[in-house]
């Protein structure tokens, strides 16, 4: 195994506020925590994709495999070795091996710098090439990402947002990574440079056999870069499907919900939809499964018990007491 | 029954002052009194500033052009007291973000109320009852007690709702919706698209969703127009224009959605739309058009009827088939 996640946990404390706060009173309020317990594990050149929606977790995992973010308890393995236990130099070191792409192509460019000068940065700081070849390797890696070679005196600004996410991706690329993370890459991009840029990472996958880890709201747009997909919820892994298993044999009644929702290029798909209430509670609870408050099938252990992920055909994880029974452990 | 009218948008053009080029040209649609009809576009295709020039909402230093008619009103003639009076009452809008719609320091309940005395000149206890009737309406339960509260207690999708509510709340007869589900979740999404859907119908409401996700307008609309560059390049009753597109950029769309299937090349359009200030003399779609030809790139490309009621801006339909297959193909592996 290449990458290894080991039970990721992460709570963002918010503090009481200060009228709120006082003698006899904690100082944090109870939270559920951001990322709980989430595990998974790659192979050299395998992808993911996790799914899920806002406050599902997805970018606190994210943020916490590339160890941009410390998690509070579990272990990132990157080719046996624990990140969570360097120290900040070595970390440095080994963070260039996980590559992280963002949603907003705009603000994650220095506006200052050039094209050019941001892939050098990379290039010089992690001493990946001699200096005669930088500038070699600089066109290189914006002819690999489809952009032309006069981008490299250009600002960030003259450039669109897909040419812009091509960028982003080209500095990622350009510290040789292992894994790379695209976190909701195409999200703030229009329909059409969906596409080309979706068809630029499943291309640069297969050439450069990078391990990838793919980020979504869209089950669809995952389930084209990525055969095999995680879906969170409530900052848990609630299912994971294997390669091969079609979307629609998901268990997990929120997998489930998700696709009855998904709209369609087919006029009146809507009327096909709903049966879910989906803002029954809008915080989520802090004990139990965190679905319970919107599932159908929500029964007595999910108010007490976190379902854990049982396999219920080889690699086919489901979290739900209502799919795979209730056990003690 | 109260009356109900026709939009008429005709030759509509939005121009910002001093750019010395339109954003907007040229458009022309009507919807039909308790017609749903959507636009569909990507960002800069001037769908936005479409919808907002029909309540002349567009943003300062953009100035309209060409004729908007709604029953007996001409839209951009009327004095500003008189759409002031028309907006709101007959024809309402609702917006992407519902937080830059709702006063933040307003209690829901008191904005909805503020909504029906100002328009039904109701007193306030009345108005209070109507606000609680329209938060049931828009399924916000316990709308009593939720009545009393502020639009940040609540989320983005029952803010939506609360958005909605506002807008119904004087009982308007055309609804102009902007991007209304872009910042929800998928389950929410679906949720008040429904809700809007049954509204809608109830009431016998005219419906103008724009919307950049062609599905979007597919769940709701029973005609459809498709915008590139300010321009409406393919118009038609949605069904038709599913199963038949007649414009290689609705193709291009339509192809660019990835739906059920793996390892499956998407067919992306190549390139980017155009600049407003350096558009080409022909087809502004044509450099981005594997079907090109000379004649396209030569002069602008009128509307033509390809079907009844069904329009499409291009002189190669009879070439389309090759794209549409790709279509076809992906519809079947997705069934």
């Amino acid at each position: 195994m290449l990458l290894v996640a080991e039970g990721l946990t992460k709570t963002y404390a918010h503090r009481r506020g200060w009228a709120l706060a006082g003698p006899g009173r904690p100082a944090h309020d109870a939270v559920r925590p951001a990322l709980a317990d989430a595990s998974v594990s790659l192979e050299r050149g395998e992808s993911l994709g996790i799914v899920g929606e806002s406050g599902s977790g997805k970018s606190t995992f994210a943020r916490c495999l590339a160890l941009l973010e410390r998690p509070d308890a579990g272990r990132v393995l990157l080719d046996g070795t624990d990140l969570t236990r360097l120290g900040t130099g070595p970390l440095r070191r080994s963070r260039r091996r996980i590559q992280v792409v963002f949603q907003d192509p705009y603000s994650s460019l220095n506006p200052r710098l050039t094209v050019g000068s941001t892939l050098r940065e990379v290039l010089l700081v992690h001493h990946l090439v001699p200096r005669d070849q930088i500038a070699r390797r600089v066109e290189a890696l914006l002819d690999q990402v489809g952009l032309p070679a006069g981008a490299v005196d250009r600002y960030p600004s003259d450039f669109s947002g897909g040419q812009r996410q091509r960028i982003c991706i080209a500095r990622a690329l350009a510290a040789d990574p292992e894994v790379l993370i695209a976190d909701e890459p195409v999200s703030a991009l229009d329909v059409s440079i969906q596409a080309q840029i979706l068809n630029l990472l499943a291309d640069l996958r297969a050439q450069l056999g990078l391990t990838m880890i793919f980020i979504s709201h869209d089950l669809y747009v995952v389930r084209y870069i990525a055969p095999r997909i995680a879906v969170m919820f409530g900052g848990r892994i609630v299912e994971t499907l294997p390669s091969g298993v079609p979307l629609e044999s998901a268990r997990h009644p929120y997998t489930q919900a998700l696709l009855a929702s998904r709209s369609r290029l087919e006029p009146g798909w809507l009327a096909g939809t709903g049966g879910l209430d989906a803002e029954l509670s809008a915080s989520l609870p802090t004990v139990g499964c965190p679905f319970r408050g919107r599932c159908p099938h929500a029964f007595a252990p999910c108010r007490d018990i976190d379902p854990p992920a049982r396999d219920i055909v080889q690699g086919h994880l489901v979290a739900c007491h209502f799919v795979t029974g209730v056990s003690r452990d | 029954m109260r009356p109900r009218s026709a939009l008429g948008v005709e030759a509509l053009t939005v121009e910002f002052q001093g750019s010395g080029h339109a954003v907007v040209r040229g458009v022309s649609f009507e919807i039909a009194a308790g017609e749903a009809f959507g636009l569909v576009g990507e960002s800069g295709s001037g769908k936005s500033l479409t919808c907002r020039a029909i309540l002349r909402l567009l943003p300062r230093g953009a100035v309209a052009g060409g004729r908007v008619t709604y029953g007996a009103y001409s839209l951009l003639e009327l004095g500003d007291a008189e759409m002031q009076t028309l907006r709101g009452s007959t024809i309402a809008m609702i917006f992407q973000d519902p937080m830059t719609a709702l006063n933040p320091v307003l209690r829901v309940g008191d904005a909805i109320a503020q909504v029906v005395q100002s328009h039904d000149g109701l007193g306030a206890r009345a108005a209070r009852m109507r606000a609680m009737a329209m938060m049931e309406r828009v399924g916000i339960r316990d709308a009593a007690r939720r009545a009393g509260a502020y639009p940040h207690e609540f989320s983005g999708g029952m803010r939506q709702r609360i958005h909605i509510a506002m807008a119904l709340a004087a009982r308007p007869t055309l609804l102009l919706a902007d991007e209304p589900t872009t910042a929800l979740d998928v389950i929410v999404q679906a949720e008040i698209l429904r809700l809007l859907d049954d509204l809608r119908r109830q009431e016998g409401m005219s419906l103008l969703l724009v919307s950049h996700d062609f599905r979007v307008v597919a769940g709701l609309c029973d005609r459809v127009g498709v915008m590139y560059a300010g321009e409406l390049v393919e118009i038609g009753p949605t069904r038709t224009v599913l199963r038949r597109p007649e414009h290689p950029y609705t193709i291009g769309l339509m192809n660019s959605l990835p739906e059920a299937v793996v390892d499956k090349r998407l067919r992306a359009i190549p390139g980017a739309p155009p600049d407003p200030g350096r558009l080409p003399p022909g087809c502004a779609f044509a450099p981005r058009c594997e079907l090109a030809v000379d004649a396209c790139r030569a002069a602008p490309i009128g509307l033509s009827e390809t079907a009844p009621g069904h329009w499409s801006r291009c002189i190669r339909t009879d070439h389309l088939d090759e794209l549409r297959r790709s279509l076809a193909a992906s519809n079947s592996a997705r069934t």
